[in-house]
C-alpha cells in the first residue's frame, strides 16, 4: 500500500470525437478495452498450458507470477498478438 | 513493459498487466504503421487529385476530417494514448512508496558526484501547468513532494509502452544517436560544459555525458517528480549529472557558462514568445564559439502538405497545443534572430534502427533530407536536429 495520494485517472481537457455519431468513437473505446482484456486472458491460458504440459510433470514449479514462457513461446504469443491486433482492424482498412 | 525501463527504478507488474501493457504496444504499432500507410494511401488514391495545388497541411486536414479511415485511425490513437497511462497508472499507485525509498537509497548514493537541486518557489510556466500533455493524467509536473518519483515513473514506463522499442533499449535513442553524429560531424568539437533544456528524467541528457566524459553535464526542467526520477536514474546507471529545477527561459546560470546547450522534444510544448526566450537565453549561456542544437519535428517548410498534417495530428487531438505554431516556424530565421551564425540543419538515423554505421555517414553527408519517416515515430524513423554557433564575444 501507498501513502501517497492516488494519481489522477483522467487526462484534463476535451477528449476528441471523430464521428459523427458519437457513439461510434464510445463502442471504438469499448472494443479495445474488450480487445485488451481479451488478450490478458489469452496470455495467461498460455502460460497456464505451456505450466501444464512442461512444468506440472516435475511438480516443482508453481503456476504463479513468476511462471514465464520461454522466450521462443514468449515470441511466438507476440506474434500472435499483433496478428490479432491486425485481424480487429482488418475490415476497417479493407472496407 | 519493464524492458525499456531502468532497472533500479522499475515496477513489478503481474504477468496480466505485462500482458494488457504489450497489447497497448501493439495496437500502437499498428494504428502508426500499417493503419497509418492505409490512410496515407486512401489519401493519395482519392483525396489528393481533388485538392488544389498549393494546398497546405491544413488543406489536407479539412479534406481527411469527413474520411472513414481518418476518423478510426484517430479515434483508435486517442484511445490507445489513453490506454498507455491508464496501463502504467495503477502499478505506480502500487508501488508509490517503493520508489520513493528507492529515490532516497539511490540520492545518497555517493557512486558518481552528480547532484539534484530543486527550487520550491519556481512557479510552474502555464504552458505546463494548465495542460495534460499528451494527455497524460496530471502531466510532468505533477508532484506530491518528499522523495516523490510519481509524474517521472508515469512517463518513463508510459513511454517504454507508447514508443514499443523504437525509443532504444534505454529509452535514448534520440541522444545516443545526435551524440555520434554531433561527434562525428565535429570531430574537434569538445564541450567542457553541457546544459539540456527540458530534460524530464534525463534519457537524452545522459548520452552527452557518455559521448564526453569530460563534460560536466547539467540538466533543466520545472518539473521536480521528474529530476529526481533523472537523478536517481542517473545515480542508477553510474553517470554523473547535474539536475536543476529551473525554467529555460531564464535559466540560474552565468553569461558564457557552457559549450553546448542541447533540447530534445521540448521547444514544441512552448509558446512562440518562449521559445525565442529560450533562444535568447541560450544564447547569454554560451560561450564564444559555443553550439546551440535541438532535437525537434521538422518544421512544415520541409514535409510534403500530407506529412505537415500528419505531424499537426498531435496539435489538435493529442494536447500538444503548440505543436503546429512551432512547426510554423523557419529554424534558420529563429536561430539568426537570436544572434547565431552558422545554421545547420540535419536528420540523423535512428541508432537502434539503422546503426552507427549510418550516423557517420549522415554527419558526412551534412544534410537534412525530407522523408516521411523524418521525426516520425514509426518503423524507420529519422530523427532531424538544427542548431547555430554563438559568435566571438563582441
Amino acid at each position: 500500500m501507498s501513502d501517497f495520494p492516488p494519481l489522477p485517472q483522467e487526462a484534463r481537457g476535451k477528449r476528441p470525437v471523430f464521428f459523427d455519431d458519437p457513439a461510434i468513437d464510445t463502442l471504438l473505446g469499448m472494443l479495445l478495452e474488450l480487445a485488451q482484456a481479451h488478450w490478458v486472458a489469452r496470455e495467461r491460458l498460455a502460460r497456464l498450458e505451456h505450466w501444464a504440459a512442461h512444468a506440472v510433470t516435475s511438480a516443482t514449479v508453481p503456476f504463479d507470477d513468476c511462471y514465464a514462457l520461454p522466450a521462443e513461446a514468449a515470441a511466438r504469443l507476440a506474434a500472435e498478438r499483433d496478428s490479432f491486433v491486425a485481424r480487429l482492424f482488418a475490415p476497417v482498412t479493407k472496407g | 513493459m519493464s524492458r525499456f525501463v531502468t532497472p533500479a527504478l522499475a515496477l513489478s507488474p503481474t504477468p496480466d498487466e505485462q500482458a494488457a501493457q504489450a497489447f497497448v504496444s501493439s495496437l500502437r504499432n499498428h494504428v502508426l504503421n500499417p493503419l497509418a500507410a492505409a490512410m496515407k494511401a486512401r489519401f493519395e488514391a482519392e483525396i489528393a487529385p481533388s485538392l488544389p495545388e498549393g494546398a497546405t497541411g491544413r488543406d489536407v486536414h479539412a479534406a481527411m476530417r469527413g474520411d472513414r479511415l481518418f476518423r478510426f485511425y484517430s479515434a483508435a490513437r486517442v484511445k490507445a494514448q489513453d490506454m498507455v497511462w491508464a496501463s502504467v497508472r495503477p502499478i505506480i499507485d502500487r508501488e508509490r512508496r517503493s520508489l520513493a525509498d528507492r529515490f532516497r537509497a539511490l540520492a545518497a548514493d555517493r557512486t558518481t558526484a552528480g547532484t539534484l537541486t530543486l527550487d520550491p518557489g519556481l512557479p510552474i510556466p502555464k504552458n505546463v501547468a494548465a495542460l495534460d500533455v499528451h494527455r497524460m493524467p496530471g502531466n510532468y509536473h505533477l508532484d506530491a513532494g518528499a522523495d516523490d518519483l510519481a509524474a517521472g515513473a508515469l512517463y518513463e514506463n508510459g513511454l517504454a509502452v507508447f514508443s514499443f522499442g523504437l525509443m532504444g533499449e534505454t529509452l535514448d535513442d534520440i541522444g545516443q544517436s545526435i551524440a555520434l553524429w554531433l561527434r562525428h560531424r565535429l570531430p574537434d568539437f569538445a564541450p567542457d560544459a553541457v546544459l539540456d533544456l527540458g530534460c524530464s528524467v534525463g534519457h537524452q541528457t545522459l548520452p552527452w555525458k557518455r559521448a564526453y566524459p569530460d563534460a560536466r553535464v547539467t540538466g533543466i526542467d520545472v518539473a521536480p517528480a521528474c529530476l529526481r526520477y533523472a537523478h536517481a536514474r542517473a545515480q542508477a546507471m553510474g553517470v554523473e549529472a547535474h539536475f536543476v529545477q529551473a525554467d529555460a527561459t531564464r535559466a540560474p546560470f552565468p553569461d558564457a557558462s557552457f559549450d553546448l546547450v542541447f533540447s530534445s522534444m521540448f521547444l514544441h510544448e512552448l509558446p512562440k514568445a518562449d521559445i525565442r526566450a529560450v533562444f535568447r537565453e541560450a544564447h547569454r549561456l554560451l560561450r564564444p564559439g559555443g553550439l546551440m542544437l535541438h532535437y525537434e519535428l521538422p518544421p512544415n517548410a520541409k514535409l510534403s502538405p500530407y506529412d505537415g498534417f500528419y505531424l499537426d495530428w498531435d496539435s489538435d487531438y493529442n494536447s500538444e497545443p503548440y505543436y503546429r505554431g512551432y512547426r510554423d516556424l523557419v529554424p534558420a530565421d529563429e536561430v539568426a534572430r537570436a544572434g547565431f551564425h552558422g545554421f545547420f540543419e540535419a536528420s540523423v538515423p535512428s541508432l537502434g534502427w539503422y546503426g552507427a554505421d549510418a550516423i557517420v555517414a549522415a554527419a558526412d553527408a551534412d544534410r537534412a533530407e525530407a522523408s516521411d519517416r523524418l521525426g516520425r515515430l514509426g518503423d524507420g524513423v529519422t530523427w532531424y536536429c538544427y542548431g547555430g554557433f554563438r559568435g566571438p564575444a563582441a
